[in-house]
């Protein structure tokens, strides 16, 4: 049999992911959801914490876990793998204006990482950025589309049409208070830019060291 | 070499259906002139078992995954020689076309599994090919009465036991009738009932004529299935034995080489050397998961200065017991005493340290060194304990590295040397030699007893019968939630008739 | 599996997670959603998943009680936040039960059936491939966290709330760090496993079970999407006039 030399493997930052990618970057994506939702459970009761802390810390350590992602599949598709898995969620909890805004910022974050963003600092933060935006407004776009629910609801419940109302207007008020949405987009910017730092550090300590990327 | 050239003319007669000259393969990223497979020539005929196997890192795995193809198709890297499979060229078929003549079992059944169900996961080549969906029956009903997994069908995967688990991926290989078995350590996570059926199957499979290569370091279930055993080192297959050679080789000429022996110790006990003095005494622990009793009113005492070895098999609770000793499991009923007091679940996870099987959970540090500071406030003190211990296991001059980067055998030990430099009474160590060749298995044997010598209170759980003969002073035999026997070791032997 | 289990085509659980994702969006009355509930109830029955329908109904009814409680809260105090939090949680959460009930079966379909039926929906191979490899790895994930957290105890790192609180960014690295290696690991042998088997995005497949869209199946699909849309009538019907902002 004639001598062969082979070379073969992984792409080297060109082209779309591929199997061993996909793989990778849907287990991520799934580590990424829990994350969030173990970040979210102990402070769901509390609107101040929800719309201000949780997104921060959720940005944070998607900030961490993307940057792992676009370290060891940088190619077209890794980034928006972990989004799909996040919008399939919400999508399958009815939250459907979420999921939307979750692709959609999926398929923005990709755009922005073409032609060597991936290997980019500055364009490899656009995503960890957009997602911790979503978050920071998921809960007041889920509150837009259940509005009437919520005002049927208390209705139904005994409450008279127009302290439902009100009652509802306030939770308006705090939701789309423009300070507030400041508040929430710049808290959740930070959560962002920590955990890409934290991310990079991570980086360097452990994951290239250890020779995993 | 004459013993290769001889041995591949199998059973079944005819050439080798796999063939392998002068292959090198160097993965993606390996430094200049570094190889992880350096000219290896192999040949394996139809019926025919190879055994690969040598140190941590001598390259049995690389070969198996040139073999299937995985290297360079899937693991990225460059490769150099000629491959021939069933007189095919491999290195020119895609791991897929590869995959219908050379199926492969790999080593932990936990993360090899692609579907929650059990025949959707044995089917899953198959449908991959594709095979019409009566011959993927037809291949199905063979197999299972063929194997003895018709009762392990169409069920959820997540609560079999390793064994099973093992036997369905076993299942899932030889129903896409390859024409060679690639097994990588196959019975890592196995205990002696589970290894009774994995040698049986490649029995009957080589009945059937498939090729097997198998790479593994525990020698004493291979001794009837294996055909040749091939010891490899830095890249290259050093020895190759026929097996009456290797049955012939001596401990002291398996000690020199590094491997295990293929004969297990026998033991001679005697009565328990008695519960007075006990620093450990644990009483009627009981703990249920479901509706299962994983502990049944278990009780335990062991002995400062000395090793209980736990035994017994997969799934009799001998884990839950070591988590519920050592603080960790909550909701267990049942008292704990450490030297004489009764300590509470948070006294006992700072009185002991447990060791579990996989190193990854239990390696956070950037740096070797680092690992003995996690939760600790780093002194000089614990860094010359630290760098002591380090030498005792071998890992001197590794400090710097990232705890990740090593070996497995490599981690494991760094854990004991973690464990050591703890200063606590209670060790509790879970199959520590699992993956391990024999020289660091012996040298993890040698510490285990040292650390006992020191004075600690040494639990370790494992079916490692080799590990138990060299290190325990006493064996306690485990099963259905609580302990059969407790009895000191008396003497130890070689198993006649090898 | 039980029979109605076996019978439980993908696609027609596809269909009704959709049909509840219009019905959490549009039943907005009480009344509406309950037809909703119920509906779906008699569906999970039907598909051999009685065993599950208690454990809905239950977190229906806690999530109710949280919309109750907070009406009186509200009541009591109508700039009430806490009130407002446990409001969402139970009128959102209700909601969101309905198309998860149906996610949570979808899950337990074998995964080559999942696979063929998403083949027949003319979603790529990729999509089957990813959501099985979800569905496989989302159980396993807890099981990992606790053996990192037990583990990390005898180092003495997350010992007690106090101490985690007071470490936080080094037990969170302590946590992320194993977590993410062994995610690494588990993809790294689960995507070669499946690479030696032929999985790839392209080549023909054949399904070993064969896709069926039973009468039971259809019959299922209709009385469900027949209670939403009932629910979204009623919802319409019964609806109380809303002021700005509906």
């Amino acid at each position: 049999m004639a001598e062969a030399v082979a070379k073969g493997g992984a792409q080297e930052g060109r082209g779309f992911i591929g199997l061993k990618d996909l793989v990778f970057c849907v287990l991520m994506g799934v580590l990424m959801l829990a994350a969030s939702l173990a970040v979210a459970f102990p402070f769901a009761a509390s609107l101040p914490m929800m719309y201000f802390l949780v997104p921060a810390l959720a940005a944070l350590v998607w900030g961490i876990l993307l940057v792992v992602v676009m370290a060891k599949c940088p190619r077209t598709g890794a980034v928006f793998v972990p989004f799909i898995v996040y919008a399939a969620y919400f999508l399958a909890s009815g939250s459907v204006y979420v999921a939307a805004m979750i692709v959609v910022a999926g398929l923005l974050g990709e755009c922005v990482l073409l032609k060597g963003g991936y290997a980019s600092t500055v364009r490899g933060f656009v995503p960890v950025l957009l997602l911790g935006w979503i978050n920071a407004m998921g809960s007041t776009l889920t509150m837009l589309l259940f509005r009437g629910s919520m005002v049927q609801t208390y209705v139904n419940m005994g409450m008279d049409a127009a302290t439902a109302e009100a009652a509802i207007a306030a939770l308006e008020v705090f939701w789309l208070a423009p300070e507030n949405v400041l508040l929430a987009l710049v808290t959740s910017a930070v959560g962002a830019v920590v955990g890409y730092a934290v991310g990079a550090k991570f980086l360097r300590r452990h994951f290239r060291p250890a020779g995993v990327m | 070499m004459a013993a290769d050239a001889a041995g591949a003319r199998g059973v079944f007669g005819g050439g080798p259906v796999l063939e392998l000259s002068g292959v090198s393969f160097a993965y993606a990223g390996a430094r200049k002139g570094e190889r992880q497979l350096a000219e290896v020539s192999l040949s394996v005929a139809a019926g025919e078992c190879v055994v690969l196997t040598g140190a941590s890192g001598c390259g049995k795995t690389t070969l198996t995954r040139v073999v299937n193809g995985l290297a360079p198709h899937f693991y990225g890297g460059s490769v150099e020689g000629a491959y021939a499979i069933a007189g095919r060229d491999g290195f020119a078929l895609s791991v897929a076309e590869l995959g219908r003549m050379v199926a492969s079992v790999f080593q932990d059944p936990r993360s090899q599994f692609f579907a929650t169900n059990t025949t959707d996961e044995v089917v899953l080549g198959m449908e991959n090919v594709p095979l019409p969906r009566a011959e993927m029956l037809r291949r199905m009903h063979e197999m299972g009465a063929f194997l003895g997994i018709d009762r392990l069908l169409d069920r959820r995967i997540f609560p079999l036991s390793s064994g099973e688990k093992q036997r369905i991926a076993i299942a899932s290989a030889a129903v896409m009738q390859p024409r060679v078995l690639v097994l990588d350590e196959p019975s890592a996570n196995l205990d002696a009932e589970g290894i009774a059926h994995l040698s049986t199957l490649l029995a009957r499979l080589k009945e059937r004529g498939v090729a097997i290569v198998l790479s593994e370091h525990r020698l004493h279930w291979v001794r009837d299935v294996a055909d040749r055993v091939a010891l490899m080192r830095a890249g290259r297959i050093e020895r190759m034995w026929s097996r009456s050679e290797a049955l012939a080789l001596t401990e002291g000429e398996l000690a020199e080489y590094g491997m295990r022996s293929f004969a297990e110790p026998v033991f001679t006990v005697g009565a328990s050397l008695g519960d007075a003095g006990a620093f450990l005494d644990a009483k009627a622990l009981s703990f249920a998961s479901g509706r299962t009793n994983v502990l049944d009113e278990a009780c335990l005492r062991a002995h400062r200065g000395r090793v209980l070895a736990i035994m017994g098999e997969n799934g009799a609770g001998k884990s839950t017991l070591a988590r519920a000793v050592t603080g960790v499991l909550r909701g267990c009923s049942g008292s704990v005493a450490l030297g004489g007091a009764p300590v509470s679940r948070r006294g006992r996870v700072r009185a002991s340290f447990f060791v579990q099987q996989d190193a990854d959970y239990q390696l956070y540090a950037p740096r070797v060194i680092d690992e003995f500071m996690v939760g600790v406030k780093p002194t000089a003190e614990r860094e010359r304990k630290a760098r002591e211990a380090l030498a005792r296991v071998g890992l001197a001059g590794l400090e710097e590295r990232h705890p990740l980067s090593l070996s497995g055998g490599q981690k494991q030990r760094l854990l004991l040397a973690v464990a050591a430099a703890s200063g606590r009474d209670l060790l509790v160590f879970d199959e520590p030699t699992s993956g391990l060749d024999g020289r660091n298995a012996a040298l993890v044997a040698d510490f285990l007893r040292w650390l006992a010598n020191r004075g600690a209170c040494v639990l370790l759980i494992t079916h490692d019968r080799d590990l138990i003969a060299r290190a325990a002073d006493e064996v306690c035999y485990f099963a259905r939630g609580k302990p059969a026997y407790r009895r000191r070791i008396e003497e130890v032997a070689k198993a006649q008739g090898v | 599996m039980t029979d109605g289990r076996r019978r439980s085509d993908a696609r027609m659980l596809l269909a009704c997670l959709v049909a509840s994702i219009v019905a959490a969006v549009f039943a907005a009355t009480e009344a509406a959603l309950a037809v909703a509930f119920a509906g779906a109830m008699v569906a999970h029955v039907w598909c051999g998943r009685a065993g599950k329908v208690p454990g809905y109904v239950a977190g229906y009814l806690v999530l109710a009680a949280l919309s109750w409680a907070s009406v009186q809260m509200i009541a009591a105090n109508p700039a009430d936040t806490l009130a407002m939090g446990l409001g969402s949680i139970g009128i959102v959460g209700r909601r969101a039960l309905l198309p998860l009930t149906f996610a949570a079966a979808l899950a337990e379909v074998p995964t080559g059936s999942l696979l063929a039926a998403l083949r027949a929906c003319r979603l790529p191979k990729s999509a089957g491939i990813a959501l099985a490899v979800a569905l496989r790895f989302a159980p396993t994930l807890s099981g990992e966290y606790v053996r990192i957290r037990q583990s990390q105890k005898f180092r003495g790192v997350g010992l007690g709330i106090v101490r985690t609180l007071a470490h936080l960014p080094s037990t969170a690295e302590c946590i992320l760090v194993p977590l993410v290696i062994r995610t690494m690991r588990v993809s790294d042998e689960l995507s070669a496993s499946i690479t030696v088997r032929g999985v790839r995005f392209d080549g023909e497949t054949t399904s070993f079970r064969p896709l069926s869209f039973s009468l039971h199946n259809a019959a299922t699909l209709a009385w469900y999407c027949l209670c939403v849309a009932l629910s979204v009538a009623l919802a319409a019907l019964t609806a109380q006039p809303l002021g700005v902002g509906a």
